[in-house]
Order: structure tokens, then C-alpha cells, then sequence
């Protein structure tokens, strides 16, 4: 089942295949909590959030008009709910989260830069990254996912990260 | 240490960082469990499959007088009756298009009618012929 595309499993959770939501779960989680934690700048917070979207999702999955397009649909849901408990100000989403400042904590303020930077890169780097780097798939596969030759994939993915280390670079300056 | 190298062992570490442990995928499972279950568009398509096929059955039913062999049909043109049903859905499906375009493909379906009397032999007739055509929708994605 781990091999199955996106359709494929939205289609067998639909036909009652409960185990099937699973797998996008494991597959999509890394993203997810990206996007809501990039928000929401607390680690907890979007935990907390990274379930409602899970949860939201499958509820929600009978209106999914393109099964294929999954992945997309549910980092819109991702972003929608981190809004929504940034606009709620939550228990749990501090106050300097609200405003948008990183939590203080040493090794997570690196993380999130690293993690806000890879969410300003250009949509379709950014997308690259969070294939490779979060959703764990070779060049070949996201060359199969995204319909691009692997060389093309190869050539975008090292102007992400020459991009990112350009900014970062400008942000320990 | 190459900069670059230490730039992907930091995505890595921070793409580690984010994966979902086998608790957090338990906590989501038990949650939907205790949820409703999502709707689908697959039992109203199932119920309209059935209503067709069961429209079909009557209209067939419908004709109670024996047809003959072999001799053409005499048409009386003062009782050929024409009409059709309407277009109804019977199934849709998502498609991709060349280019990676998201689409819907819609299958609909109506039933045509001739409904005649033949005065040689005293006998009605009726012909039901199903016609079929598909849609394709492309869809704005996300």
C-alpha cells in the first residue's frame, strides 16, 4: 500500500479502507506540520494542528474533486487551520507566535529559520524541497510525481538550495 | 565543510524533525474513529445506476404484445410517438490531461422512445434506445 498513489488510496478510503488513510497520513504529515508550524512558530501548537487537518481531511475527503491532487488540497487545509488558531489565539500558540516572532528555544529558532526560509522559496522550489527533504522521496520518484524529466529536478533543486543559502547567509549577517 | 552538504544535512535534520511518529498517526486514526465517516458521491451514483436500470426494466416491460419475425413493420405515421428522456448523470470520474490538467469526465445517459402501431397486425411496437455521451471539465487547481 506504501507504493500506491495518492488517487489510488483516496479512492480505497472512500470505499471504506480505513488503513489507507494511514499511509497519507505517514506520507503527508512532514509537510503539514511545515506549513503549520512555519504559522504558527510553535512546535506543540502545530502538532495540535497537523491532527485537525489529518481529521479535517478525512471528513472532508468525499469532496475532493481530484483525488490526484490530494497533497495540495491538504496543506490548504494545513494553512487554513494554522490561521484559524492564530486568529482564535489559542492555548498553546503564545502570544509572540500571534505577532510572529520565534519561540526562544536555541536549536528550534534554527529550525524555524531554516523552515521559514524553505517556505519563501519560490513555489515550485519550495515544492521540490518538501518532496525531497520532507515527504522523503528520491529525484526519480519526484521527477515521476511532478512529471519532469530527473535532470530538470536536479537543476531546480540546487537553485533551492542556492537560494536558501543565500538567505541564509544574509540572515546570520 | 561544503556549504552546500551542510545546507542538505540540515533540510534532512529538519525533514526528520517533521516526520510523523507512530504515535502521531495512532492519535489521528483513534480521532477519526470516533468521527463520521466521509461522504461520498458514490452511493447517490450507485442509487441513480439503479433508478436507469430499473426505468429501463418497466419501459421494456412495457411492451406486452409479441413481436413477428421476418416482415418489415408497417408504420401508421398517426401513432409514431417520439420522445426521449432527459440527460442524467451516471457516473463521473477525475481525469488527468495531457499537460497535468486536472478534468472531470461526466457520463450521461438518456433513453430514446418509438412507440408505434403497426394496422396490419393490430400490434404496438415500441424501440427504447439508450444513448451515451461523455464530458470532459477541466478543473482550476489549487
Amino acid at each position: 500500500m506504501q507504493t500506491l498513489s495518492d488517487q489510488d488510496l483516496v479512492n480505497a478510503v472512500l470505499s471504506g479502507n480505513r488503513n489507507a488513510f494511514a499511509v497519507l497520513v505517514r506520507r503527508y504529515t512532514a509537510a503539514v506540520r511545515a506549513v503549520a508550524r512555519h504559522i504558527v512558530r510553535n512546535h506543540h501548537a502545530s502538532e495540535d494542528i497537523a491532527q485537525e487537518t489529518f481529521v479535517a481531511a478525512y471528513r472532508q475527503l468525499g469532496e475532493l474533486r481530484v483525488a490526484c491532487l490530494f497533497g495540495r488540497w491538504i496543506l490548504q487545509i494545513a494553512r487554513h487551520e494554522a490561521l484559524r488558531a492564530l486568529r482564535a489565539n489559542r492555548p498553546g500558540v503564545p502570544l509572540e507566535a500571534a505577532a510572529g516572532i520565534a519561540s526562544p528555544a536555541a536549536d528550534e529558532a534554527d529550525t524555524d529559520y531554516l523552515l521559514a526560509e524553505v517556505m519563501r522559496l519560490p513555489e515550485r522550489e519550495r515544492r521540490l524541497i518538501m518532496l525531497r527533504y520532507f515527504e522523503g522521496h528520491s529525484v526519480e520518484e519526484i521527477a515521476r510525481i511532478t512529471s519532469r524529466p530527473p535532470g530538470t529536478v536536479t537543476k531546480q533543486l540546487s537553485r533551492g538550495y542556492a537560494r536558501l543559502r543565500q538567505r541564509l547567509a544574509e540572515v546570520l549577517i | 565543510m561544503n556549504s552546500d552538504h551542510r545546507l542538505r544535512q540540515d533540510l534532512q535534520r529538519l525533514g526528520h524533525s517533521l516526520s510523523p511518529d507512530t504515535n502521531f498517526v495512532d492519535r489521528v486514526m483513534r480521532r477519526i474513529d470516533r468521527g463520521p465517516q466521509p461522504a461520498t458521491c458514490r452511493r447517490w451514483t450507485i442509487s441513480v445506476g439503479v433508478s436507469l436500470a430499473a426505468s429501463f426494466l418497466l419501459a421494456l416491460g412495457w411492451i406486452a404484445f409479441p413481436r413477428h419475425q421476418g416482415e418489415p413493420d408497417t408504420i401508421d405515421p398517426a401513432t409514431l410517438v417520439r420522445s426521449s428522456s432527459e440527460w442524467q448523470t451516471v457516473s463521473q470520474r477525475p481525469i488527468t490531461l495531457e499537460g497535468d490538467v486536472p478534468a472531470r469526465e461526466v457520463s450521461r445517459q438518456r433513453f430514446e422512445h418509438v412507440v408505434w402501431t403497426d394496422p396490419q397486425r393490430h400490434a404496438t411496437f415500441e424501440r427504447v434506445v439508450p444513448r451515451e455521451k461523455a464530458t470532459l471539465i477541466t478543473l482550476e487547481s489549487y
